[in-house]
């Protein structure tokens, strides 16, 4: 669109375990600080409320594919030089050898 | 569970934290569980009958155009749930059955009364010179001189776990007049 290329960035691998991890960390934190908060509050409401907002805050760190996430790109394989036959690609049929 | 399609785009990501949101929360339910499962739930409560009465009524409800034994109570009756609601007790269902044997039926049982308590209510009932809220019916004409005995049960609903149902060890026992009062 109006010769703009607009590109979503995307995790590596890395920056995946990396999430997955990160994720399981917050989630586990803000479960037990919840349970423990309900505990002293004597609700389970407010338990469920931390929870809540453990969700939110692992969703807004872990899903957006933030830079720390982006740190080990992999290398784009070289360029094949290679060129094709101009026969080859007439016929339509030898497109599988490459 | 794939270790490579797990986290890789936006919406699996969602995914993800959604389904592990849920679990901690359900981990958190199981905790609440066995954390109140030592404590017990006993309203601490006291009643009495001031009174008895006993009516030979037209039974108007079955269509059989027959006259059925009515009892008629007065009674007291104070329950101090104050120490019970603990925080997996979402709410209490009391109620008062009345127990008698006659010729007719061994076991013969008549909610009399009965009331919800929810957590967050007042948790103390006291009650003077109360009617029965349900009617004290027999199932016939068998219930002069019956000896009666009242007893206090309670249901139990929990947030999460077990749903029992108690019945209190404190009983009185009085027993219906001998003839009919009117």
């Amino acid at each position: 669109m109006l010769g703009i290329e607009f590109r979503i960035p995307e995790m590596d691998f890395e920056g995946q375990k990396l999430a997955e991890i990160l994720q399981y960390v917050i989630l586990g934190l803000f479960g037990i600080a919840g349970f423990i908060w309900g505990y002293i509050c004597e609700s389970f409401q407010q338990t469920f409320y931390v929870v809540a907002v453990g969700s939110m805050i692992a969703s807004m760190v872990v899903m957006p594919p933030w830079p720390i996430f982006r740190k080990h790109p992999l290398p784009f394989p070289a360029a094949k030089t290679e060129l094709k036959k101009p026969a080859a690609v007439a016929k339509g049929k030898s497109k599988k050898k490459n | 569970m794939s270790p490579l399609a797990r986290m890789n785009n936006l919406t699996s990501r969602a995914n993800v934290i959604l389904a592990n949101s849920l679990s901690v929360l359900a981990i958190c339910t199981g905790m609440l569980f066995i954390s109140t499962l030592h404590l017990p739930v006993e309203p601490k409560f006291d009643f009495k009958v001031n009174e008895a009465q006993l009516r030979y009524q037209p039974d108007h409800m079955s269509g059989r155009r027959d006259y059925l034994d009515l009892a008629l109570l007065r009674y007291d009756l104070k329950i101090d749930m104050s120490d019970s609601f603990h925080w997996n007790v979402k709410m209490i269902f009391l109620y008062l059955v009345a127990e008698y044997t006659n010729e007719k039926n061994v076991v013969n049982q008549v909610v009399l009364w009965d009331k919800i308590v929810m957590r967050g209510d007042n948790p103390v009932v006291d009650l003077k010179n109360l009617r029965t809220k349900y009617y004290f019916f027999d199932d016939g004409n068998n219930m002069r001189g019956a000896n009666t005995t009242l007893s206090l049960h309670w249901n139990v609903v929990p947030n999460a776990g077990l749903l029992p149902n108690i019945r209190g060890e404190k009983h009185i026992s009085t027993v219906l007049p001998s003839d009919y009062n009117f």
